[in-house]
């Protein structure tokens, strides 16, 4: 899985493929990220360092693509694999945001994240971690407040 | 404390789960949850204009062991819970107190934590939490009670959650009933009424 729809024309460009398509091999490895990566695939998901709105990485329905901050090129595979799981479950759910769907995506980042960190550290994924550590309802009560519109279902 | 009860509203639910009552501010809008394992009150409070979390005021019903749940006391409950929370970062214990809510026994507690805000952003600050529970066991049910913001938002609103707390009633009990036993919530936190002095123990860090 790497970036989709154009072809590399230089050197950088060569090098974002590269980090995406090792963060894509690395969410594959994963039990819960395996059958997201096959989703990203299956649906020809366009994935690409771009320009974001302070998110790190958002995926965009119209569009079908999940841009990645071209403020993370430095960020390890292990953290970019984590929030590729937690975008393509976006993609893998495919109707209009809810809690319970934040809840999955969030969920599968933290355990895409748990299974490939070892002794690495990242403050958004370890944070994430820890509230999916909380019973399901307390998890969901952090993000019922954090994403105020969201309808439950 | 003085409290402009006009500007409040009743909440009453038809759903049998949502036996109890008590006054919200008008502004906070209250959604009734019920799902698989528990039931749940969520009402989301104002916020300040540069904060990235808010508040909410929750009043969750999750049955005990003997209604099928995982606790059969508070106290099993609550150590679940506090065994989890305890890995945010900057995690502290503020207090802990025994007492009476609602004409049930009660045990009060307020927690804080960091997280860096908004999750999953590029310039997330780390953001303190206060968390205040109350919980209850009646019958075959924990009634927990959480009022939980960022520090400023906590300390903005605390007026509002104890006026919530404080008329809140089971449907089956009478004014009177209600009446009889204050809330175990106290003027200001963290001057909790503390009621069994071995529960305030040393700090969790």
């Amino acid at each position: 899985m790497g970036e989709q729809g154009t072809a590399p024309k230089n050197m950088d460009e060569i090098d974002e493929v590269t980090k995406i398509t090792k963060a894509g091999n690395r969410l594959a490895s994963t039990k819960v990220g395996n059958p997201i990566a096959g989703t990203l695939e299956g649906k020809g998901t366009r994935i690409y360092f771009g320009e974001t709105e302070d998110a790190i990485a958002q995926f965009d329905p119209e569009e079908n693509e999940i841009v990645i901050s071209n403020e993370c090129h430095e960020v390890s595979p292990n953290v970019l694999a984590a929030h590729l799981a937690h975008e393509g479950t976006h993609v893998q759910w495919d109707q209009p945001n809810s809690i319970e769907q934040e809840y999955h995506a969030f969920k599968a980042q933290a355990e895409v994240w748990k299974e490939l960190k070892r002794d690495e550290a990242d403050e958004q994924c370890d944070t994430v971690a820890t509230i999916m550590d909380l019973a399901e309802e307390d998890a969901k009560q952090i993000i019922r407040n954090l994403y105020r519109d969201l309808p439950e279902y | 404390m003085v409290v402009e009860t006009n500007s409040y509203a009743l909440f009453t639910s038809s759903s049998p789960k949502f036996d109890f009552s008590f006054l919200y501010p008008q502004d906070w809008k209250p959604r009734e949850i019920e799902a698989k394992g528990y039931a749940e009150v969520f009402l989301q409070g104002p916020r300040s204009a540069d904060s990235k979390y808010g508040l909410f005021f929750a009043i969750r019903v999750v049955p005990t062991k003997a209604e099928g749940g995982k606790h059969g006391t508070a106290d099993q409950f609550i150590d679940d819970y506090l065994n989890r929370v305890k890995k945010f970062a900057n995690f502290k214990q503020l207090s802990k107190a025994r007492g009476e809510f609602a004409a049930s026994e009660a045990v009060e507690f307020v927690i804080s934590y960091s997280m860096p805000l908004p999750l999953n952003t590029l310039n997330a600050d780390e953001t303190t939490i206060l968390e205040r529970r109350i919980v209850v066991k009646r019958g075959s049910f924990f009634y927990v009670l959480i009022y939980s913001g960022t520090e400023n938002d906590y300390h903005a609103s605390l007026s509002s959650f104890e006026y919530m707390a404080q008329t809140f009633q089971f449907s089956a009990d009478s004014v009177e009933e209600a009446r009889a036993f204050r809330p175990l919530v106290t003027p200001a936190s963290p001057l909790i009424v503390r009621e069994k002095g071995e529960d305030y123990g040393p700090q969790i860090s």
